[in-house]
């Protein structure tokens, strides 16, 4: 059966209050164990305290796994924001557009072929600024 | 002349129809901008991700070395969640960043450009030096009444769609921290105070159990600015979740001023708890 990351932190929790408990026995018993029994008893804690961590890694890659789909929704509304920003950044390049087209449709009605050339090259600069 | 002065009669009339049709009204958004930066920013802090990954390294300091091997286990697992971590964070904050520029004045305001369209229309004779003021000015709103309604609408279906996913998404990197990163900070009082209580009970040296008493206090001080950080962040985190929320229940009415207010002291929050990231 797998564990859910509410567990896994729950067993996490645990292992390391029992860890806790049998350092608090190892130090108030110190003078009445022999130094084998404090070595294994220490070796226990330390055995506790890393399968505490090790559960700790395991319920973060649970969590990382249950929100996966909601990573990926957010990343897809992340992307329309941008796709709707550079839709509003377009909109300033059109006016730009149109005040060059102003120039244009007065050098047309002059019929000033220079000022017409002129107005062009500026109406296409307009067009084509990178609004980035 | 005659075509040019048509076409400046016509200009009046269109910006006099938009004016009519769409109203004056533009929101200013601002405090939700602020919000949404001061977020992003916050969200960008992965200083706690780095002390995620290499705690297993900080506790060969104080465990035995036949306990090694096994915190390099948890080290290359840890290791291989680091970019999934990171990517949270990342996300949240490219989020947070979109969503502040999407509500941006800035990006509906085009007095600049107007102003631009006004002379032009000025210096080919489309309008007279006196109607190029009123020409800019009024274009000015007209292009922001426009898109501002649009922007809004853009605002509000992003605010709806995403609310579910982001809870989602910031409450998991919450429980990570809570549980988590703080867990890790347990684990390491744990790990100092066996430590040094055992070098301490079974040396006979009194100068040198001062000695590392000192030392003792002085790593558990080093852990308990640590999980401050930690607290603080948890509560950037939820800050961050309670303003989205509320964003999303007044969706409807992104402008409405109470809300705005209330974005106001969410910002000003979470800057407070932003400053005390920085040691992170």
């Amino acid at each position: 059966m797998k564990l859910t990351s509410e567990e896994a932190f729950q067993l996490s929790r645990r292992f390391r209050e029992l860890s806790v408990e049998l350092g608090n026995f190892r130090f108030s018993k110190w003078n009445e164990l022999s130094p084998a029994q404090r070595r294994t008893t220490e070796d226990a804690e330390w055995s506790l305290l890393n399968a505490s961590s090790d559960m700790i890694t395991s319920a973060v890659g649970i969590v990382l796994d249950e929100t996966e789909t909601s990573l990926q929704a957010l990343q897809e509304s992340t992307n329309k924001a941008r796709r709707a920003i550079r839709t509003l950044k377009t909109v300033r390049k059109v006016i730009k557009v149109a005040t060059a087209a102003v120039g244009l449709a007065a050098a047309i009605i002059s019929k000033d072929p220079g000022a017409i050339a002129k107005n062009a090259k500026g109406l296409f600069d307009a067009a084509t600024e990178d609004d980035t | 002349m005659r075509q040019s002065q048509s076409i400046a009669s016509r200009i009046q009339l269109f910006l006099l129809t938009g004016l009519l049709v769409l109203g004056v009204g533009c929101a200013n958004l601002a405090p939700i901008t602020e919000f949404a930066d001061i977020s992003a920013r916050s969200a960008e802090n992965t200083g706690l991700v780095t002390q995620y990954v290499q705690f297993p390294e900080r506790q060969k300091r104080f465990q035995p070395t036949d306990q090694h091997s096994r915190l390099d286990q948890i080290a290359r697992e840890r290791a291989a969640q680091n970019e999934r971590l990171l990517l949270r964070h990342t996300l949240i904050a490219e989020y947070m960043d979109a969503l502040g520029r999407l509500a941006s004045d800035e990006l509906v305001t085009y007095d600049k450009e107007s102003d631009a369209l006004g002379k032009a229309n000025a210096h080919n004779k489309f309008s007279g030096e006196s109607d190029a003021g009123a020409f800019g000015s009024v274009s000015k709103i007209l292009f922001r009444a426009a898109t501002d309604g649009w922007r809004q609408k853009k605002l509000r279906e992003l605010i709806g769609d995403s609310n579910s996913p982001f809870q989602e998404v910031v409450g998991a990197l919450k429980r990570i921290v809570d549980q988590g990163f703080a867990g890790d900070i347990e684990t390491e009082e744990i790990a100092i105070q066996n430590h040094y209580q055992t070098i301490i009970l079974s040396s006979k040296d009194k100068a040198g159990i001062t000695a590392l008493e000192e030392w003792r206090d002085t790593r558990l001080s080093e852990v308990r600015a640590r999980r401050r950080a930690i607290t603080n962040y948890s509560e950037v985190l939820s800050k961050i979740a309670s303003g989205h929320r509320t964003l999303y229940d007044k969706r409807d009415d992104l402008d409405n001023k109470d809300l705005l207010q209330q974005m106001s002291r969410y910002a000003k929050d979470l800057r407070k708890l932003f400053d005390t990231l920085k040691n992170l």
